[in-house]
């Protein structure tokens, strides 16, 4: 422990912390602290934050000292989880999915290299994507707690929910440190299982209790995805690990993404009944395309979609809405639902194979996002539950974030997950804005329940205004450079060359109209809020007023990241420390300034050697300029900011003409023979519930029920007949056990005749 | 030599191997406890046979060791039987095995007699006793008739 | 190398003799003073200095005199001084001070010292069972155990089921006492000596006298498995155990649980790897040890579903457990025998693992019945442990950390036992061992796992009435603080070997290391009388 580097010893103390508070909490907290229990974990929080941030410190003077190789990592072993030697049968393995799949993998490399461990450690890992989860997830959680010190105080469960966050965090600073994939996925299980005791956290409540079952069911078939995903790298690369070991290279390592600087999943050259990317490739070290590629890359996706609530698994996020308020903002807006989006984003070279002659990988990433961007823009356009509006909300930036993914360019993986960054701030905001109003109006969150209360709640008034602007995307607030990169990326993919550049250029005009929609959903929220007729619903009681200090003060700070953070990060001229840096020193994203990176809008693809690698050097000079230099917000894309921000302008403009007053206009469009359908099916959700119901539910709970009866009247019955067999036979031999002392010994005396007589029959 | 020195032992070892099979089925054909406590001796006794037969035969003195510690065993068993047995007949007011039959199964019918019909009173006859403190008259009749060999 | 008696045979027998003379002690004492905790102070403290004196005679140690070679036994009159011996001698120290506690009150107020004093012998006997290299010797160390456990159970309560049980166990006793003498005459007479070391080197000469008489060996190898299956408790030689552990007291029905298992486990591993070490022999012993082995699994297990009464249940579980010591005792006597096996942890040692965990989980629950009963009343039927998890939370935690070890669940003492049994029951190698063989040590491990799931059944059944059954009238303990800490102490052990059972199984393949020689050569002449 001694020997370890200031790294590694901040990328242990920031989970450890948590995790100490969280049991200082269980412990404690129903019988001696009660009501304080919120003390140990934002104490823990507050030392886990700064150190956070002094971790993205030294990782920024880190990655200036470091020049050579790909990217920058450094990990840190705790100790061996499992280990089993001599698992992984790289030859036999192979075979069997050639046999299996006819003609996934077709080479055998040498036999004696292909055994290996399966070793599997509790490691942590340091690269950019890490500093910049864990400085996000620790500031917007403590935030958070601090205002939910305030929310909570009148809980009788207070120490609960304490407990269930810093357990929250402690889990959701893991997950973004994990270095193999398994840390990852028992991470991602416990975030899960966190969602899901403080979705239903007020389990009193019947829509809570089920709203947390949902949200834990709908997981379950994304985690099922996931943990084939897992199954199949095992099975394909032998390691289960992110980085290099001295057993195998791992996953993610920089010995494999060496392999993609140099020929990285060509087709083969004479390609002929081979499939492509697969069969020149050594699995120790490089990557395998073709079917299994897609496979794990559709596998992996699915299980994002569980996570990040992407359709058609985003069913459960609005009624996560169940749940206290700051755990929507931090769970279901900030953290935990950006968990797909950053696995998907450190996967980035595993979607990057050439999956020819099957779909690219990204392409099924990008239309995800962007339906479930363009979808939920719609169905948040007709709901009155304030905290549902903004949760399809969530769940639409996710869709960008996605759709940003699904580029494949270093560009749009890095303003994914800029816009991941700043919307924790703004959607966080929000969420406790409506929080805030929602505590004033005594639990009530219909919008048209209240009105009116910008001046009985200047403070939250003001900084959901200024959560609003941002998500609405105007400048200069932080939506505003990180959805307009986004957009930018989209495009550049929909007007280049690639095989999918038309889908790309529909899913570019998706997401402006979701931009605009954004635009005219939140502000319709805003106005129904916080302008016409001040109304205050009875539930509000004496509590109709503002926030006390602890839970304005988070939102001050909050509203002040929602303005500057974009400005600040997302600047031309920033440099290599930057946003945009430090996200493109991790490994995984930084093979793709190479020149062997298969880019998805490459036009050289399908030339000749020499051209493509001259093309490829191009590119990735260009790229490296682009985010070196020009930072995020590129001047070549003037044309799609101005565009994004008068859509953004005018859906604030027609959210004012429809919602400021008395709704008339509203009442009369949607008379509109279109506008009603529209309306009917936003309205309807897209009526995901009542299909999943009829297509899922029901026969779900016909086949459980038959099963029931299967298990009740043959299963038990056969349990039960089996059951009696053993007594049976004890009955049997009661009788010789009479109580006679001679009985007993005649039964010896023939115990012993009958052994005589065997060993006489024996022997001679 | 071995062969009749085998024949010898082997006569030893029938009789030895007669009374413990004695003692067995004594035990458990027997129903008073102080018999079954004899037949169980009985049983030592064979065996002490046979082990002297074969320490004769294998010129080892191993065997009669072990049954000279038989013996001693014995008597400390004889002691235990001795005591549990008055105890046993204190308390039930017989000797007889099958009276202890509580212990076993539930459900499983008790053993029990078959009924013998009782001896008449009369037809009792109890051995005579000798008079005690009195010393024996001298029969001279039949003195006088006594042949002196 | 002395088969003379000499004074070093008397140091060796030193905690043996310390343990005699507190006995007599005690007799004596009993005599003048009827004050328990004081007498029995001093018994537990002279245990002590006996377990201070075992660690002076560490074989591995080379002893006090230097004699002893790592690996090879020394004998000195008719002793054998070898790690085996050793480990079941600190186990018997154990296991008798978790008796001493848990008997601290038990017996009438007037007896305590005679009940003590007996149990002392009874340490001492099986003591000399476990170093005893010579059939003397080994008859006179099982007559030590069996004598003084008459009388504890004579007086252990006056009342008439007390009577009958030890009614039952006294005849009985006598009678496989009797089985056991016969067989070890015709041992004798088929090997012309009395020393176990002696008799394998005779046995490969096909025996004494000229080879006539070594037909006498097979009627003695049913003998000896007779006598000492009835000091283990196996079928069909169980029949006393139920009836007498229902009559007794509890305290005496967990000395008879333990005291001659141990006993005669050892005995049989003594006589069998020594006095019938003989391919042909070893093979009809394994073939009985299975077959019983599967009976006494099965009966035990099945009647213990049936009973209502702790005590009986319980006899009926202990008649169980002394099946899966028979699993390991055949396959140690299949690997004498020549069939090569592959586990690392030999049936011996396997067994004698499984005999740990089982003496202490078994004595664990008896102390708890026990402490439960008082010194007037047993507790009897299954009810009355009834809402003993609100009452003595506890007394119902230990007991229930026992119950599952008994069932084998992981991670306690009894899984690990479990598993190596039928882990080194499968382990027969493929390549020289026949089909069939191997069929039955697999018919073998599957019956046992069915057995396993048998027991849970009663055994959970017990847990489930201490935690899920109302309390209908509380239980008043009235068996003080000594039993209570004996089934606390069982509790903590299981749980300790349960929770680092690679040093105890160091330690019992260290004890089973011996036969590994002989084992060897066996196998080696095997080997070449099939060239």
């Amino acid at each position: 422990m001694s020997d370890w580097t200031t790294i590694q010893k901040l990328l242990v103390a920031i989970p450890a912390l948590p995790l100490v508070a969280t049991m200082v909490t269980a412990l404690l907290g129903p019988r001696y602290l009660r009501g304080k229990s919120h003390l140990p974990i934002v104490f823990g929080l507050v030392i886990s934050c700064v150190l956070s941030l002094e971790l993205l410190r030294q990782l920024n003077r880190a990655i200036e000292n470091h020049e050579t190789g790909i990217g920058y990592e450094t990990t840190v072993d705790l100790w061996t989880w499992a280990s089993v030697p001599e698992a992984y049968d790289g030859s036999g393995s192979r075979k069997t999915i050639g046999d299996s799949t006819g003609r996934l993998i077709t080479d055998v490399h040498d036999a004696s290299d292909s055994s290996g461990p399966f070793h599997i450690a509790v490691t942590l890992r340091a690269d950019g994507l890490t500093c910049i989860m864990l400085a996000m997830v620790t500031l917007v959680a403590l935030l958070i707690a601090i205002y939910a010190v305030g929310y909570m105080h009148q809980d009788r469960g207070c120490w609960r929910f304490f407990t269930y966050i810093g357990l929250f965090v402690f889990s959701m600073t893991m997950l973004v440190s994990a270095s193999n994939f398994v840390l990852l996925y028992v991470f991602w299980e416990a975030v899960g299982l966190c969602s899901y005791l403080l979705i239903g956290f007020w389990y009193e409540k019947r829509e809570a209790a089920a709203a947390g079952t949902k949200a834990f069911l709908v997981n379950r078939v994304g985690d099922f995805g996931f943990a084939l995903a897992l199954f199949f790298i095992w099975t394909v690369y032998g390691t289960l690990n992110f980085h290099d070991t001295q057993n195998a290279p791992g996953v993610l390592g920089q010995e494999r993404l060496s392999s993609m600087q140099q020929e990285f999943g060509r087709p083969g050259e004479s390609g002929e009944g081979h499939p492509r990317g697969a069969q020149d490739q050594d699995v120790r070290t490089g990557y395998v395309g073709g079917g299994i590629g897609l496979a794990i890359c559709l596998l992996l996706m699915l299980g994002a979609c569980g996570k990040s609530a992407q359709f058609p698994l985003h069913v459960w996020l609005p009624d996560a809405m169940e749940g206290p308020t700051p755990v929507s903002a931090l769970i279901h807006a900030a953290t935990m639902v950006t968990a797909g989006v950053y696995m998907v984003a450190r996967c980035t070279p595993l979607f990057a194979v050439d999956c020819a002659p099957y779909l690219d990988p990204r392409a099924v990433v990008a239309t995800i996002g962007g339906l479930s961007a363009l979808i939920a823009g719609i169905i948040a356009m007709t709901q009155n539950d304030l905290k549902r509006v903004l949760a399809y909300s969530t769940i639409s930036q996710l869709g960008y974030m996605f759709l940003a993914l699904g580029t494949g360019s270093l560009v749009g993986i890095i303003a994914g997950m800029f816009h991941l960054f700043t919307h924790a701030f703004f959607k966080s905001l929000l969420f406790l804005g409506a929080g805030s109003v929602m505590h004033a109006m005594g639990g009530v969150i219909d919008m048209r329940k209240f009105g009116g209360l910008r001046r009985l709640m200047p403070m939250t008034f003001w900084t959901f205004l200024a959560g609003a602007l941002a998500l609405s995307g105007i400048w200069p607030l932080a939506g505003f450079f990180s959805k307009d990169a986004i957009l930018a990326a989209a495009y550049d993919v929909g007007h280049g060359e690639a095989a999918y550049a038309s889908l790309f250029l529909w899913l570019t005009y998706a997401a402006f109209l979701t931009a605009f929609l954004t635009a005219l959903y939140t502000f319709r929220a805003f106005y129904m809020t916080f302008f016409g007729a001040e109304e205050i619903p009875a539930e509000a009681g004496h509590h109709a007023r503002e926030s006390r200090p602890i839970m304005t003060v988070p939102l001050v700070i909050l509203a002040l990241g929602a303005l500057a953070v974009g400005w600040i990060f997302g600047q031309p001229g920033a440099t290599k420390s930057g946003f945009a840096g430090v996200a493109a020193s991790t490994p995984s994203l930084a093979v793709m300034v190479h020149p062997g990176y298969r880019a998805l809008d490459t036009a050289a693809e399908r030339k000749s050697a020499a051209e493509r690698k001259s093309a490829a050097e191009k590119k990735s000079a260009a790229e490296k300029g682009s985010v070196a230099e020009k930072g995020l917000h590129q001047d070549s894309h003037r044309r799609v900011a101005i565009i994004s921000l008068v859509l953004a302008v005018l859906g604030i403009g027609i959210a004012g003409f429809l919602y400021l007053g008395d709704a008339r206009e509203v009442r009369a469009i949607i008379q509109w023979p279109v506008m009603k359908q529209l309306h009917r099916i936003s309205y309807g959700k897209f009526f995901f519930d009542p299909v999943y119901w009829i297509l899922v539910v029901l026969p779900g709970l016909a086949l459980a029920s038959i099963c029931y009866a299967f298990d009740r009247w043959l299963i038990d019955g056969l349990v039960n007949t089996i059951g009696r067999i053993p007594s049976g036979i004890g009955r049997l031999f009661r009788n010789m056990q009479c109580g006679m002392l001679q009985t007993y010994a005649l039964w010896m005396l023939l115990g012993v005749l009958t052994l005589l007589g065997s060993a006489v029959w024996h022997m001679w | 030599m071995a062969e009749a020195e085998l024949d010898l032992l082997q006569n030893y070892l029938t009789v030895g191997a007669i009374v413990f099979m004695l003692g067995v089925v004594g035990l458990i054909a027997r129903r008073n406890l102080i018999v079954m406590f004899l037949c169980a001796e009985m049983m030592l006794q064979g065996v002490s046979i046979t082990l002297v037969a074969f320490s004769r035969f294998h010129n080892d003195w191993g065997g009669q060791m072990l049954v000279v510690f038989i013996i001693a065993v014995a008597a400390c068993e004889a002691a235990i039987a001795l005591a549990l047995i008055l105890m046993l007949y204190a308390r039930a007011g017989k000797l007889d095995a099958a009276y202890w039959q509580e212990m076993r199964e539930e459900n499983v019918p008790p053993y029990i007699d078959r009924e013998v019909p009782l001896e008449r009173l009369e037809e009792r006859r109890w051995p005579d006793l000798a008079p005690a403190g009195v010393a024996p008259e001298i029969n001279e009749e039949e003195q006088s008739h006594r042949s002196h060999v | 190398m002395n088969p003379q008696v000499d004074w070093n045979t008397v140091w060796l027998l030193l905690p043996e003799l310390l343990l005699v003379l507190l006995a007599v002690w005690a007799y004596v004492a009993g005599a003048f003073s009827h004050y328990r905790n004081g007498s029995n102070a001093i018994l537990l403290a002279g245990l002590i200095l006996g377990g201070y004196l075992l660690t002076q005679q560490n074989p591995s140690h080379g002893l006090w005199d230097g004699t002893a070679v790592q690996g090879n036994p020394i004998f000195s009159g008719p002793l054998i001084v070898d790690p085996f011996g050793h480990t079941i001698r600190w186990l018997v120290l154990v296991v008798g001070g978790l008796m001493l506690l848990s008997m601290w009150r038990a017996g009438p107020e007037d007896l305590s010292t005679e009940y003590t004093g007996s149990l002392f012998l009874i340490l001492a006997g099986l003591m000399i069972v476990t170093r005893t290299d010579e059939l003397v010797l080994l008859f006179l160390g099982l007559e030590l155990v069996s004598i003084p456990t008459y009388i504890m159970l004579f007086i252990g309560r006056q009342r008439t089921a007390a009577h009958e049980a030890t009614t039952k166990y006294f005849y009985l006793g006598i009678l496989s006492s009797g089985l056991l003498l016969y067989g070890f005459a015709l041992l004798y007479g088929a090997t012309g000596t009395m020393q176990l070391r002696e008799m394998p080197d005779v046995l490969a000469i096909s025996g004494a006298g000229g080879g006539t008489l070594i037909r006498l060996a097979p009627a003695a190898l049913v003998l000896v498995i007779a006598g000492l299956g009835f000091k283990m408790a196996a079928v069909p030689f169980h029949f006393y155990a139920p009836d007498v552990y229902e009559g007794t007291t509890a305290a005496n029905a967990g000395l008879l649980s333990v005291a001659p298992k141990i006993a005669g486990l050892i005995a049989l591993v003594r006589i069998m790897l020594a006095g019938f070490m003989k391919p042909d022999l070893l093979e009809l012993g394994w073939q009985m040890a299975l077959a019983l082995a599967l009976m006494t699994m099965t009966l035990g297990n099945v009647m213990a579903l049936l009973q209502n009464n702790v005590r009986r249940m319980m006899a009926y579980s202990a008649i169980s457990h002394a099946g899966y010591l028979f699993i390991g005792v055949a396959v140690a006597l299949a690997v004498a025998s020549g069939e090569v096996s592959s586990a690392n942890v030999g049936g011996i040692s396997a067994a004698l693992f499984y005999l740990v965990a089982y003496a202490l989980a078994t004595l664990g629950i008896f102390a708890t019945f026990v402490y439960l009963a008082g010194a007037d009343r047993e507790l009897d039927h299954i009810d009355e442990l009834a809402g003993l998890s609100k009452s003595r939370p506890m007394i119902a935690l230990s007991m229930t950390i026992c119950l599952l070890s008994l069932t084998g669940v992981p991670p306690l003492a009894g899984f690990w036992g479990k598993l190596e049994l039928f882990f080194c029951a499968l382990c027969f190698d493929p390549k020289t061992v026949d089909i069939a063989t191997r069929n039955w040590f697999g018919v073998l491990v599957i019956v046992g796992a069915m057995n396993a799931a048998i027991s849970a059944g009663y055994y959970l059944r017990l847990v489930g009435v201490m935690y899920f059954r109302p309390a209908g009238k509380s239980v008043q303990p009235t068996g003080g603080s000594g039993p209570m800490i004996a089934a606390i102490a069982s509790a903590v052990l299981v749980i300790a070997i349960g929770m680092m059972p690679a040093w105890f199984f160091e330690r019992t393949n260290r004890a089973a290391e011996p036969w590994q020689p002989i084992v060897a050569t066996t196998i080696s002449n095997h080997a070449s009388e099939a060239r």
